[in-house]
């Protein structure tokens, strides 16, 4: 699961105003409630 | 006025698709993402983008091992155990019209076959080169460690054989590959498949084909409801 950049669910993504930077941060991701808990391989190599 | 006629709506929905060739979830992943957007009312109006994920980055460039073999060496897994989870993952493949060959997959490093991959979008066949080298490593059971392998699958596809072989000996597309593992780090993704709906909502693993339409409709929504 992406641990970073990424809210659960349905959650509202936060205003981008306390950006400090020309050019403002990427929203972050909204994810969609998984319906399986299986079905990612992750980085060690490990499937489930 | 029609939103699906005039503004964003009239845009293609884009769908980013980070995945790796030796991903079996990633196969499945890509299969039930397309039974969703054929279902789609709005279908025609989808474009997906592939990015190169790695896996196991570390595993030695150009040479292969049985998957089985390395699955039991690396993780210790018993051999029934791993029979089972194929058994459990080709049946679900089975469904989506995928025919998994687990005892022939190989594990490589799958730099190489990024490589294809990017050739094949600088000639419009990106979505056919996914496609046909998920095929190769999980029913052919094909060694995509091999340039003449990879070279022989773009040919395949109407490519330069000779422009492949070159690609691959130049190490060409090394820029391309790496911004794509950048953005994905950058995106926190940890696994694969991961799909990105408009640079907005994602979808994380070979989920059911229910959760691909309703990222669609619920992207389709937002675009509706946003201004031009």
């Amino acid at each position: 699961m992406p641990s970073s950049n990424v809210v659960e669910d349905d959650q509202q993504v936060e205003a981008e105003a306390a950006a400090p930077a020309a050019e403002p941060a990427p929203a972050p991701l909204i994810m969609l409630e998984p319906l399986d808990e299986s079905g990612v391989c992750a980085v060690d190599g490990w499937c489930d | 006025m029609s939103a699906s006629v005039f503004g964003r709506a009239a845009e293609p929905i884009l769908i980013d698709v980070w995945s790796d060739v030796v991903c079996p979830f990633c196969y499945l992943g890509n299969a039930i993402l397309k039974e969703a957007i054929e279902q789609h009312p709005h279908g025609s109006s989808v474009q997906v983008r592939y990015h190169s994920f790695q896996l196991n980055p570390g595993f030695p460039v150009g040479e292969a091992v049985l998957a089985d073999d390395y699955l039991a060496q690396q993780y210790g897994m018993p051999k029934a155990q791993i029979e089972a989870s194929h058994a459990q993952l080709s049946a679900r493949g089975a469904q989506s019209g995928l025919d998994y060959q687990f005892p022939k997959s190989m594990m490589i490093n799958t730099l190489d076959a990024h490589r294809m991959i990017h050739l094949a979008k600088a000639h419009d066949q990106e979505p056919a080169m996914v496609d046909r080298l998920f095929r190769a490593e999980f029913t052919d059971g094909l060694n995509l460690a091999d340039h003449g392998v990879l070279a022989d699958l773009a040919a395949d596809l109407g490519l330069d054989r000779a422009e492949a072989l070159k690609a691959l000996e130049t190490k060409a597309y090394e820029q391309d590959i790496r911004a794509d593992l950048s953005r994905a780090r950058e995106l926190g993704i940890s696994g694969v498949p991961f799909f990105v709906f408009d640079n907005k909502r994602a979808v994380s693993g070979a989920q059911p084909v229910e959760l691909f339409r309703q990222a669609l409709d619920v992207t389709w929504q937002d675009r509706a409801a946003s201004p031009a």
